[in-house]
Parts: C-alpha cells; sequence; structure tokens
C-alpha cells in the first residue's frame, strides 16, 4: 500500500451573520505539531481572539487532485475544504523535509447578481510546479472548469509561516 | 486622517462607508492594521489593496503571490474596497 505525506492547512471560520460566514486560511503546516502551534499563537490576536473556536485543521494528502469530477453548484467563498482520509500508514510532510509546497485554487469573483461573492476551490497541495500543472490538465476539461478555466491559480507557498500576525478586523 | 489629506499638490479625497452595507450582512473581515483605512475615490480594488500592503510592509515588502491567493490579507482588503462608495 502507497504510503501518502500529509499537509494541514489551518483555517479559520468566523460567522459574522447566517448569510455572511468569513473564512480565513492561517497557513500550511508539515505536522500536526505545529498546525497545533499556530493556532495557539494565532488565537490570542485580535478578532481571533473572539472566535477561539472557528479554527479548522484540514489534513490534505500532498499530489492528491480533488474536484476531479468538476462542478456543476456554485458553492461560494466561505466552503471549507473536505479532510482528506489519513491512513494509519500516512505521514507528516515534515518526514520529506521540504520547505514549500504548490497550492493550487480554483478562483474567480461572481458578479452582482451573486452580489460579487467570490468562488474558491481548493485544487489540491502538490510537491511540485510541474504536479500542479498537471493537475490543471486533468480539470481544464471537467464540467464548470471548462467554462472558468482562466481561473486556476497556484502559489507557491512556504510551510509553517503563519499569516494574519496582526488579527482582523470586522467593518 | 482621511477625507482630504494632500500628497503633493494634489488633494487626495476618499470614499465613505456604503451605510447599507455597515450590518451583519454586509461586513467584512479585513486586517485588523487595515481597520478604517478608506481607498481613494480614484483607486481600483487592487491599487487600494496594493497600497494598503506596501504601506503595512514595504514595497516588496510581502509575498506578492498573494494577489493570487483567495483568504489572504490582500484579497480580504481588495474584497473591502466593495463596502465604499
Amino acid at each position: 500500500m502507497n504510503k501518502n505525506y500529509i499537509v494541514y492547512l489551518v483555517t479559520h471560520e468566523h460567522v459574522i451573520s447566517d448569510k455572511n460566514i468569513s473564512t480565513i486560511d492561517i497557513g500550511f503546516y508539515d505536522c500536526l505539531a505545529n498546525a497545533e502551534k499556530a493556532i495557539s499563537f494565532s488565537v490570542q490576536l485580535p478578532g481571533f481572539s473572539e472566535v477561539p473556536l472557528g479554527y479548522r485543521i484540514i489534513p490534505f494528502i500532498l499530489d492528491k487532485v480533488h474536484w476531479t469530477s468538476g462542478f456543476t453548484e456554485f458553492i461560494g467563498e466561505s466552503c471549507i475544504p473536505q479532510s482528506d482520509p489519513v491512513g494509519i500508514d500516512d505521514q507528516p510532510i515534515i518526514m520529506l523535509e521540504v520547505e514549500k509546497v504548490f497550492v493550487l485554487y480554483h478562483f474567480f469573483e461572481h458578479g452582482e447578481e451573486r452580489n460579487f461573492e467570490d468562488e474558491v476551490r481548493y485544487i489540491g497541495v502538490f510537491s511540485s510546479e510541474d504536479k500542479m500543472n498537471e493537475a490543471i490538465s486533468i480539470l481544464k476539461n471537467k464540467d464548470g472548469f471548462k467554462d472558468y478555466v482562466e481561473y486556476f491559480s497556484g502559489a507557491e507557498t512556504v510551510l509553517n509561516q503563519t499569516k494574519w500576525l496582526s488579527g482582523f478586523a470586522t467593518i | 486622517m482621511h477625507g482630504g489629506k494632500s500628497g503633493g499638490n494634489e488633494k487626495v479625497s476618499y470614499k465613505k462607508r456604503i451605510p447599507k452595507q455597515s450590518g451583519s450582512d454586509g461586513a467584512k473581515n479585513v486586517p485588523e492594521w487595515a481597520r478604517g483605512e478608506p481607498p481613494t475615490t480614484k483607486e481600483t480594488p487592487h491599487q487600494y489593496a496594493k497600497r494598503l500592503m506596501d504601506e503595512q510592509y514595504g514595497e516588496g515588502g510581502w509575498d506578492p503571490k498573494q494577489t493570487n491567493t483567495p483568504k489572504s490579507e490582500y484579497s480580504r482588503i481588495k474584497k473591502g474596497h466593495r463596502g465604499y462608495e
């Protein structure tokens, strides 16, 4: 059985109202302990300290492509990605001693008809730019994606780099 | 202080919050340091977010890949531009 390597996304959800849920990505981490350490730090910051139970840790299997069937419905911006199942033989990516990964999103902004809401999908976390580009090749002709093919967006991402260090304010 | 500050010889005016968006359904989360920093009347959402990021972190002091990243400080400031008229 193949061993998977796991990357951990720490995200924070703030329910402002029934119709308005704000999610913020804190960072991607190379092991669960570092993800938990980031939460311990972040929760002391303005905004986050008022919503201390808003954190989620989402495991991603490295190099796994998500949304391989495409999509037929919009999900908006606040949909939290589904956790990948972590098997007993899987290992945190810290075992690979890598400092960076490539995170691929598919996102765009709707028009006025949907109140300019973002549409955000997490396609996956990849070990190389080539693998990230392979994922785009797999998805670009699938339902949904083929109509928005220019909105794939990849970002080289440093692991264990916590974001939003000044906290947030609701305006 | 905003709403008429001079930059060189040119007077800069700032947008005002859209009142109907001040309720909970229209509220947005932005970095704490961006609170109370409106866009100028001439700025696009991108220009607004870039200016605030440059002022906070210095030009070149923040990762430009944030512009391709949803839920980043940059993208949330850019989104906040819609709360002003």
